[in-house]
C-alpha cells in the first residue's frame, strides 16, 4: 500500500546548494541554488532534461562533490563541514548508492560484494539480514557467483542489495534502469518500492524515464539547475506534459 | 580486509608475477652475497688455522728483539704442563728440477707425531733431512712424482726469482732468509738434494703465497734459530694458564698466545682482504634491490591505474584512503615476503655454488641466520617502500571516478619532486666532477650518489618526453612501427617507468665499462713506467749463450729481445758497477723516456740509492769518468736502472760502444706485448732458468700479471652482478607490455579483423619494446660515461696521471644488446596479443 509517511525531520535536506564549474565569464553553474527536503521514508524521483543538474544534484547530496555555497544535511548533520574521513564514513555508513552500470567489484562473488560495506566497516551483518535482503530480491541462488556470470538485473540487484544492507539512511539512485530491459527494469521498480515501504528506506532516484519516476512518491522536475516543479504522485502522462514546459 | 586483498590475488595470480619475480631476484642475490661471505670467511679461516689445529699453545719470537738461545723450544717444553713441544721453522729455497726452477717454501714438520697437523696420502714421513713431504698441488704443479730427487738451492739475495716477487711474502711463518746461511751439512754449499718420500692431500691451497710448498725435518733446518714454538699442554690443563706462565718465565722477545688466539689472528689477517670484495658484493646487491624496487614501484604505478575505477568505487561504497592504501600496501607485503623466501632459499644455493667455485668451501656451508633473516626484512621492505607511493597515490583517487565514463589522460605532469630532482642532479654532478677533479674520493663519491639519486627522480618525465618525440619518427617508419609509436605515445608515462629501470642497469654498466677501461688504460701507463721491462735474464760473467737468447727470442708473448750491453765498470761516486747500454729501439719499446737529451747530451738512468751516492738531484748534468775519459750525463733516476733485479745504471748503447770498455752481452731483455699471457711467460720464464743454473731471471713480468688480473677479476666480477639488474629491469619491459597487452585485447582484436597479421602485432609489440629499450640503453649511456669517468679520476686521484680511455666497443654493444632486451621482453607479451581472435573485438 502506498501510505506516504511524512516525518517531523527529513532524512535529507539541502539549504541554498550551488555548484558552479569554472570561474570568471565562462563558468558552468550545474545547480543553481536549491532548497530541497527530502522525507524519511520517502521515494522521490528526479527528473530534468539531460545538463539540468540531475547528476550534479546527487553527487552533492552523496558528498562526492564541494558544493561552491549552500548545505547538505543528512540526519541533520551537515555533510560541508566534514572531512574526506569524515564523508567516507558517512558514506559507508548512511548512504547506499543503486548506478546504472551497476559497479560491482568483478573479482568478489556476489555475497561479498554486498557485504563490502559492511567489512570495509569492520562490521558483521545483523543475523538474518542477509537472508531476508537476499529473499526480497530473489538473489538466493545467486551468491556465490562472480558479477560476470549475473544477468544485468541480477547484478543491479546485488547493488541494491549492497546499497540496502547497511540501513543507509538514504539511498540514491542514478539511472538505476537505464542498462536493463522493460521487465528487468520494472522488476527493479517493483523492489526499490518494496524497500522504501517495508524497510522505511528513503529513497532518491535520478531517472529520465517516466514510467520509473511514476512508481516514486513524488517527482522533482529540475531545469537550468533550479527547481522547476513538484509533481507529488503524478501519472507517466503528467510527468510527460511537465517536462515538456521545463524544456 | 586481508580476505579482500587475497580476492584480487586470487581472481589476478599472473598479475604479481613480475613483482614476485623482482623481489625473488634482487634477495637471492642478496642472499647468495651473505652465503658466500660466510662460507668463503669460514673456508679462509680454516685454512688459516690449519697448521694449528694440533697445537695447544703458540709461542712466537719477536723478530725485532734479540736472538734467543737456538734451543729455546726446550724451555717452553720445560714447562710442567707441556707434554710436546716442536719447533716450527721455515725457509724460502729454490726448487730445481730437470725443467724448472722457481721459489718454493720449505716448512718443518713435527719430531712428535701428535703435533702433525695434517696426514700423508702416500708415501711415509721423513725419516732424514734429505726427505720431504709435498702437497699434491705442489706435486702436481712442479711435475712431480713420489720418489723424486729435487735440488734445493740458496736464493740469492739480491735477485727475486720470477714467481715470488711482487706477489708478497704473505707466509707469517717464513724464516728471515737473509741470517739463514747455513745449508745443513749435506750437498754442496748452498744446495741441497732431497727426495720426495710422501704426499699430503690438503684439501685447499695454503695461503702462503708461493706456488711450491715443501715439509721437511726439523733436521733439515739445523742452525736455524725457530721462529715459533708449538706446544701442547697434558689433558686437564689449562693452554691459558699456561700462557701466563710462559709469559712471566719465558725471556723478553718471546711471547706466548693460545692456539686458539693465534688461529683468530692468522685468520683476521687473511679475511681483511676478503672484506673489500665482500662489501664490493654487497653495493651490487643492493643496487640490484634498488632496481628490484623501481620495478615493482613501476608494476604497481601501472596495475593500480588499471584498477582506477574498481579503487574508486571501494572508496564510493566506503572504504578509508588508509584501508585501500592498507590493502595494496599488505598485498606487496605478502607478494614481498613469498619472493624474500623464494629469493633467499635460491640464494644459499648459489652462494655455496659460489663458494665451491673460487674453492673456499673447505669447511663446508655457512649461513648465518640473522643474515637471511635481514635479506627477507630487506626484501619485504623494499617491496612494501616501493609500493608505497603508487598505493598513496591511488588511495587518492577521488570516489566520483567510479561514476565517470572516462578515465583522465595518463602523462606525467612535472611535480615539484622532479624540479627538486634536477637540482639535485645538477649540483651532483657539478660537485663530483670537481671532486673527481681534485681527487678527493668521498665528495666525489657522496655527490655521485646526490646527482644519481636526482637523476633517477627527475628522468622520468624526461623519458615520457622522448617518447612523444620518438612516435612520429616511427609513424614515418610505415605502418606496424607507426602504431607502435602510437601505443607509446598513449601512455608515456608508463613506457617510461620501465625503461627508467633499464637506464640504471645500463647506466651503470657503461658507468663501469668506462671507468675499467680508463682504469685499466692508466694503471698500464704507470705499470709501463714503473716497468718498463718485463724480463731481463743475466750472468754474472761474460755474455749470456746464443742458445738462451734464442730461446727467449722464441717467447711468443715478448714482442721485442735485445741482448743488451753490460760492462763492469768503475764510475765515480759509483764504484764498480755493471753498467748497461740499450739500443733506442728498446727504450721506445719498453715506453722508458729517450736516453739522448734533446741537446745530444746522453742520459744515465740510475737507481735512487745511485743518485744519493752520487749527491746530485735528478736531471741534473755530472761529468763521469768512464773508461779513463770524461763525459758529462744528464743523471735521472728511473726504472730502467733496476729492470736486471740489481741496481745497474743505464745508457745508451752507442755511448758504451764508444767509450772504450770492455763490452759484455750479460742480459737479455724483453718487452712484453700489451695482450700478453702473463702466466705462460712465467712458466717460460721458470724453464728457461732450470736449462742454464747460472741465469739470474728476473724482471717486472709476475707484477704486472698480479696487478691486472686483480683488476680484470673485479670488473668481471662487478659486470656479471650488474646483469642481474639488467634481468630484473627486463622484467620490468615485459610487465609492462603485458599488461598493455591485456589491455588492448579488445583493440588488437579489431587491427586483427580489419586487417593486420598476426606478425604484424607481434611486430608492434617487438617495435614498442625496442624503441623502450633503446631510449633506456642511450641515455644509461649518455650519463654512465661521465659517471665513470669522474668515478675512476676521483679513485686514481693523482697517484698516477689519468689516461682516458673510451671503451667504444663495449658502449656499442650496449644499445645493440638493448634491442636484444626488447625482442626479449616482447616474446610472451606478443604471443598472448597474437592469439587474440578478430572476432573479439567486434563483440560487445
Amino acid at each position: 500500500m502506498r501510505t506516504p509517511v511524512v516525518r517531523s525531520a527529513p532524512a535529507l535536506r539541502t539549504e541554498g546548494l550551488v555548484k558552479r564549474y569554472g570561474e570568471g565569464p565562462t563558468a558552468v553553474t550545474a545547480v543553481a541554488g536549491v532548497d530541497l527536503a527530502f522525507p524519511a521514508g520517502g521515494f522521490t524521483a528526479v527528473m530534468g532534461p539531460s545538463g539540468s543538474g540531475k547528476s550534479t544534484l546527487l553527487h552533492l547530496l552523496a558528498g562526492l562533490e564541494r558544493p561552491t555555497s549552500g548545505r547538505v544535511f543528512i540526519e541533520g548533520r551537515d555533510l560541508t563541514g566534514l572531512d574526506d574521513r569524515g564523508l567516507t564514513r558517512l558514506r559507508r555508513d548512511r548512504i547506499g548508492f543503486v548506478f546504472q552500470s551497476f559497479n560491482l567489484l568483478p573479482a568478489l562473488t556476489a555475497e561479498q560484494n554486498i557485504l563490502l560495506p559492511l567489512r570495509l566497516a569492520g562490521r558483521t551483518p545483523a543475523p538474518g539480514a542477509l537472508k531476508t535482503l537476499v529473499t526480497t530480491l530473489g538473489l538466493g541462488e545467486r551468491l556465490r557467483h562472480r558479477p560476470s556470470a549475473l544477468s544485468g538485473g541480477q547484478r543491479q540487484r546485488v547493488a541494491i542489495a549492497r546499497a540496502l544492507i547497511t540501513e543507509p539512511a538514504v539511498v540514491l539512485a542514478d539511472e538505476p534502469t537505464g542498462a536493463l530491459d522493460v521487465a528487468a527494469g520494472r522488476e527493479l521498480l517493483d523492489h526499490l518500492r518494496t524497500a522504501c515501504d517495508e524497510l522505511g528506506r528513503t529513497i532518491v532516484m535520478v531517472t529520465h524515464d517516466p514510467l520509473a519516476a511514476a512508481r516514486a512518491d513524488r517527482v522533482l522536475l529540475l531545469a537550468d539547475g533550479a527547481l522547476h516543479g513538484v509533481l507529488p504522485r503524478p501519472a507517466p502522462h503528467e510527468i510527460l506534459s511537465a517536462m515538456e514546459g521545463a524544456r | 580486509m586481508i580476505t579482500h586483498a587475497l580476492a584480487r590475488l586470487r581472481a589476478h595470480p599472473g598479475r604479481r608475477f613480475a613483482v614476485l619475480m623482482a623481489i625473488v631476484i634482487g634477495t637471492a642475490f642478496l642472499a647468495a652475497t651473505a652465503v658466500f661471505t660466510a662460507t668463503s670467511a669460514a673456508g679462509l679461516r680454516a685454512v688459516a688455522a690449519a697448521p694449528l689445529n694440533t697445537a695447544d699453545v703458540v709461542v712466537d719470537h719477536d723478530p725485532e728483539s734479540a736472538d734467543p738461545e737456538p734451543d729455546w723450544a726446550a724451555e717452553v717444553t720445560a714447562h710442567p704442563d707441556v707434554v710436546a713441544a716442536t719447533a716450527f721453522h721455515a725457509r724460502t729455497r729454490q726448487l730445481v728440477t730437470e725443467e724448472r726452477r722457481a721459489i718454493a717454501n720449505v716448512y718443518s714438520l713435527a719430531a712428535e707425531p701428535s703435533l702433525r697437523w695434517f696426514d700423508l696420502e702416500e708415501g711415509r714421513w721423513p725419516a732424514s733431512p734429505t726427505e720431504v713431504v709435498v702437497d699434491t698441488e705442489t706435486l702436481e704443479q712442479a711435475g712431480l712424482a713420489l720418489g723424486d730427487r729435487i735440488r734445493l738451492r740458496d736464493t740469492a739475495p739480491s735477485v727475486g726469482g720470477p714467481t715470488a716477487a711482487g706477489t708478497g711474502e704473505k707466509a707469517t711463518d717464513t724464516a728471515d732468509d737473509g741470517t739463514a746461511a747455513s745449508t745443513g751439512a749435506f750437498g754442496g754449499p748452498g744446495e741441497a738434494e732431497v727426495t720426495v718420500v710422501g704426499v699430503t692431500d690438503l684439501g685447499f691451497r695454503p695461503l702462503t703465497g708461493v706456488r711450491y710448498r715443501l715439509y721437511a725435518t726439523e733436521g733439515f733446518f739445523a742452525g736455524d734459530i725457530p721462529s715459533t714454538v708449538l706446544a701442547r699442554v697434558r689433558q686437564g690443563a689449562s693452554p691459558e694458564a699456561t700462557v701466563a706462565d710462559l709469559n712471566a718465565t719465558l725471556p723478553p722477545g718471546l711471547s706466548a698466545m693460545t692456539a686458539v688466539e693465534q688461529a683468530e689472528l692468522a685468520a683476521d689477517r687473511f679475511a681483511g682482504g676478503s672484506r673489500q670484495l665482500d662489501l664490493v658484493l654487497l653495493v651490487f646487491g643492493l643496487i640490484a634491490l634498488l632496481a628490484a624496487g623501481m620495478v615493482i614501484a613501476g608494476a604497481h604505478t601501472v596495475q593500480l591505474a588499471r584498477l582506477r575505477r574498481d579503487i574508486a568505487l571501494l572508496r564510493l561504497v566506503g572504504a578509508r584512503r588508509g584501508q585501500v592504501r592498507g590493502l595494496i600496501v599488505t598485498e606487496a607485503a605478502v607478494v614481498g615476503l613469498l619472493g624474500s623466501l623464494l629469493g633467499s632459499a635460491a640464494g644459499v644455493g648459489l652462494g655455496y655454488v659460489g663458494a665451491s667455485l673460487t674453492g673456499l668451501t673447505g669447511v663446508g656451508l655457512r649461513v648465518f641466520p640473522l643474515a637471511l633473516v635481514g635479506v627477507v626484512c630487506a626484501g619485504v621492505l623494499t617491496t612494501v617502500c616501493a609500493a608505497w607511493a603508487p598505493a598513496r597515490r591511488a588511495a587518492a583517487v577521488p570516489p566520483i571516478e567510479a561514476l565517470r565514463a572516462a578515465d583522465p589522460p595518463p602523462g606525467i605532469p612535472t611535480r615539484p619532486v622532479h624540479l627538486v630532482g634536477a637540482a639535485a642532479a645538477l649540483v651532483g654532478g657539478t660537485v663530483m666532477s670537481v671532486g673527481a677533479l681534485v681527487g678527493v674520493l668521498p665528495i666525489a663519491i657522496g655527490a655521485g650518489f646526490l646527482g644519481a639519486v636526482g637523476l633517477l627522480s627527475v628522468l622520468r618525465p624526461v623519458l615520457a618526453r622522448l617518447m612523444v618525440l620518438v612516435a612520429p619518427i616511427l609513424d614515418r617508419c610505415g605502418g606496424v612501427a607507426g602504431l607502435a609509436g602510437a601505443n607509446l605515445v598513449r601512455d608515456p608515462g608508463r613506457a617510461a617507468t620501465s625503461a627508467l629501470t633499464l637506464v640504471l642497469g645500463l647506466g651503470l654498466i657503461s658507468a663501469l665499462l668506462t671507468a675499467a677501461t680508463t682504469g685499466r688504460a692508466t694503471i698500464d701507463a704507470d705499470l709501463r713506467n714503473r716497468y718498463p721491462v718485463d724480463v731481463s735474464v743475466r750472468v754474472d760473467t761474460g755474455s749470456i749463450s746464443p742458445d738462451t737468447e734464442r730461446v727467449i727470442a722464441d717467447i711468443e708473448a715478448l714482442t721485442m729481445v735485445e741482448k743488451v750491453r753490460t760492462s763492469r765498470t768503475e764510475i765515480t761516486g759509483l764504484g764498480e758497477v755493471t753498467l748497461v747500454g740499450v739500443t733506442p729501439e728498446l727504450t721506445a719499446a719498453s715506453g722508458a723516456p729517450a736516453l739522448t737529451g734533446d741537446d745530444g747530451t746522453p742520459v744515465m738512468v740510475v737507481s735512487n740509492d745511485q743518485l744519493a751516492g752520487l749527491g746530485v738531484a735528478s736531471g741534473q748534468r755530472v761529468a763521469l769518468a768512464l773508461g779513463g775519459t770524461e763525459r758529462t750525463f744528464t743523471v735521472v733516476t728511473g726504472a730502467l736502472a733496476t729492470v736486471s733485479g740489481t741496481a745497474a745504471p743505464v745508457v745508451d748503447a752507442r755511448v758504451l760502444d764508444t767509450s772504450g770498455v770492455d763490452v759484455d752481452r750479460g742480459m737479455v731483455w724483453g718487452v712484453a706485448r700489451d695482450d700478453a699471457d702473463r702466466d705462460a711467460l712465467s712458466e717460460h720464464l721458470d724453464r728457461v732458468a732450470a736449462a742454464d743454473p747460472s741465469l739470474e731471471v728476473g724482471g717486472a713480468s709476475s707484477e704486472r700479471r698480479d696487478i691486472t688480473g686483480i683488476l680484470d677479476m673485479m670488473v668481471n666480477l662487478a659486470l656479471a652482478m650488474l646483469l642481474v639488474t639488467v634481468l630484473i629491469a627486463t622484467l620490468g619491459v615485459a610487465d609492462t607490455l603485458g599488461l598493455s597487452v591485456v589491455e588492448r585485447t579488445r583493440e588488437s582484436a579489431l587491427l586483427r579483423a580489419l586487417g593486420l597479421t598476426r606478425a604484424g602485432l607481434r611486430g608492434t609489440l617487438a617495435v614498442e619494446a625496442m624503441v623502450i629499450a633503446l631510449l633506456g640503453a642511450l641515455l644509461g649511456v649518455l650519463i654512465g660515461v661521465p659517471y665513470g669517468l669522474a668515478g675512476i679520476a676521483a679513485v686514481v686521484g693523482d697517484t698516477a696521471p689519468l689516461v682516458v680511455a673510451v671503451p667504444w666497443a663495449g658502449l656499442a654493444s650496449i644499445p645493440v644488446a638493448a634491442l636484444v632486451i626488447g625482442i626479449i621482453s616482447a616474446v610472451l607479451p606478443a604471443r598472448r596479443a597474437a592469439r587474440t581472435a578478430p572476432a573479439a573485438g567486434l563483440a560487445a
